[in-house]
């Protein structure tokens, strides 16, 4: 029922500093976090943005482990880059085998990238874990907003976020609630060769499909006949404000990111 | 003992912020040829504990042994339990998706690899089984049909294994009342004519008054009460604090009670409460009608 072991992009409910955050804040501090990131190179900055990470988990009240999680998905990716960047790196070779070889340059610079797409990670794993997907629309929808003089549908791509988001537990819960019901009677994933286990997929795949269709064709129904035309002369329920710790937070970050910035470029 | 939970404790994304204790501490054992109602407010853990009955779910501590078959074990026969215990959803026309009615009640029995003249008979006695018409029904696609037929064709998907009990979850959930009462009757005479353990997860107490005799009530993940389906619903207040109300049937022999009468609360359908006014109230007075 409750079963899904992804937890990137997977919001915890509670009720700390960084959840009340206004999500444009939240989503600005991620993007800058983001670009300073891919200019820094040095173990000093990586070191400083590992304290602030881990000062921002310890606000939001998620517990650092749970945090470092959400960087299993992407292990392999990791490790790949780190083999990648050690043998592949030229330089000052400590370790020869054959035509294999790794050099000093080779594992810095490995180890430092490894680093960044880690704090690269967390950062965002910090916004999503904090911010549900409803604010966090509500937040691109704002920061896009200015595009609309251009013809720019930032309604209607933040409506087809959220209705995209809103469903992805419904259709997890639906899949398994469909695997759990083929499995009992009898369904059989493993075995076969390819083309055998791609068949094995048929009675759950086109259940799902069959669902989501009955399920899109009833929402649409349910939009209309509560009037939903579009984003024109829309008003919120939530209106989104900024209060002093959004700005508190708004300094903080940017004289941070410029700080370690300006200490980069001298 | 065919079916026995020994101390059965599970939790749902255990280890994590969102963990949920779903069900503390289960004793329980099922005879075969029962037929077992299962009540509970919703969200108290029914379908959790029905889900370890056929070894979908393993229990977090505890065991539970199908026919002394511990389902926790590495090695258990997961495929074979689930044939012996046949589990019904709840809206089980949703996992529909062969092309013919016969295809959709074949695809258990193949997957245990039986082929043939006895899949063919198996799916026609499966079909007849639910009140269904085989030369009729087979070749017609399971998405057009109406949806008493399409229950009843989920449920002949499940008996075309020929399990030893079959676990329903609401079975009559979203039916108009005469598919219901098609679905109940059936479900009783298999129970009879084949000795078939019926359980029945369900929220309306008269459906569970026509077909159970034993009823066990959850809450919260344990088990309140399980007793003979009459003791329990002469018990109407200790089974209202548990969110479930007896039968129109009991409740009306309830009131009369606290009017004075000697009616016996335990009565499940309209004709044993009118049996029992007619004797206790009316003291087997006739007056003309009309």
């Amino acid at each position: 029922m409750w079963g899904n072991s992804f937890a990137i992009g997977q919001y915890i409910p509670l009720n700390s500093p960084i959840h009340r955050l206004d999500p444009r804040v939240k989503i600005v501090f991620v993007g800058i976090s983001i670009i300073n990131l891919f200019i820094l190179q040095d173990w000093l900055s990586f070191l400083l943005w590992g304290g602030v990470i881990l000062l921002l988990a310890f606000l939001s009240h998620i517990s650092f482990g749970y945090l470092l999680k959400s960087l299993r998905p992407l292990l392999f990716l990791l490790i790949l880059t780190l083999v990648l960047h050690f043998f592949f790196t030229p330089g000052e070779y400590i370790w020869e085998y054959g035509f294999l070889h790794i050099s000093r340059e080779g594992i810095s610079k490995g180890l430092l990238i490894v680093v960044r797409l880690c704090l690269l990670i967390l950062v965002t794993a910090i916004l999503t874990l904090t911010t549900s997907p409803v604010e966090l629309t509500d937040g691109i929808e704002y920061l896009l907003s200015p595009l609309k003089r251009w013809g720019f549908p930032a309604h209607e791509l933040a409506m087809m976020m959220t209705i995209a988001l809103r469903f992805i537990p419904t259709l997890l819960e639906e899949a398994e609630r469909i695997l759990k019901a083929q499995t009992a009677r009898g369904m059989d994933l493993e075995s076969g060769g390819l083309v055998q286990k791609a068949k094995n997929m048929i009675p759950l795949l086109v259940p799902l499909f069959v669902n989501s269709f009955k399920r899109a064709d009833e929402l649409a129904i349910a939009m209309e006949s509560r009037c939903y035309r579009g984003g024109q002369g829309r008003t919120r329920l939530r209106v989104l404000q900024l209060r002093a710790p959004d700005y508190y937070f708004l300094i903080f970050s940017f004289s941070f990111v410029t700080l370690l910035s300006v200490r980069f470029f001298l | 003992m065919f079916i026995k939970l020994e101390q059965v404790s599970f939790t749902y994304l255990s280890g994590t912020p969102l963990a949920v204790k779903a069900l503390k501490d289960i004793n329980l054992e099922i005879e075969r040829g029962e037929s077992i109602g299962i009540v509970g407010r919703t969200g108290c853990g029914k379908s959790t504990l029905i889900q370890h009955f056929n070894a979908l779910l393993i229990p977090e501590s505890g065991r539970v042994l199908v026919d002394g078959v511990d389902t926790s074990e590495k090695k258990a026969p997961l495929r074979e339990i689930r044939r012996r215990v046949g589990l019904v959803f709840q809206y089980p026309e949703d996992q529909f998706f062969e092309e013919s009615v016969f295809q959709e009640v074949a695809f258990a029995p193949r997957n245990l690899g039986i082929e043939g003249k006895e899949l063919e008979d198996r799916v026609k006695w499966s079909l007849e089984a639910v009140g269904l018409d085989f030369a009729t029904i087979k070749d017609r696609s399971p998405f057009e049909l109406s949806g008493g037929q399409m229950r009843r064709v989920a449920i002949a998907s499940i008996l075309s294994m020929e399990p030893e009990a079959l676990v329903l979850d609401e079975p009559t959930a979203g039916l108009d009342p005469e598919g219901k009462g098609i679905i109940l009757n059936q479900l009783k005479e298999l129970q009879k004519e084949k000795n078939l353990t019926l359980i029945l997860v369900s929220h309306s107490m008269e459906d569970l008054a026509r077909v159970a005799q034993r009823l066990i009530v959850m809450d919260e993940g344990r088990i309140e009460l399980d007793d003979d389906i009459r003791r329990i619903f002469s018990q109407v207040e200790r089974i209202k604090e548990l969110g479930i109300f007896p039968p129109v049937t009991a409740q009306v022999a309830w009131l009369l009670r606290e009017r004075g009468f000697d009616v016996d609360p335990g009565v499940l359908t309209p004709r044993e409460l009118a049996e029992e006014i007619h004797l206790k109230v009316l003291e087997g007075k006739k007056v003309n009608v009309g």
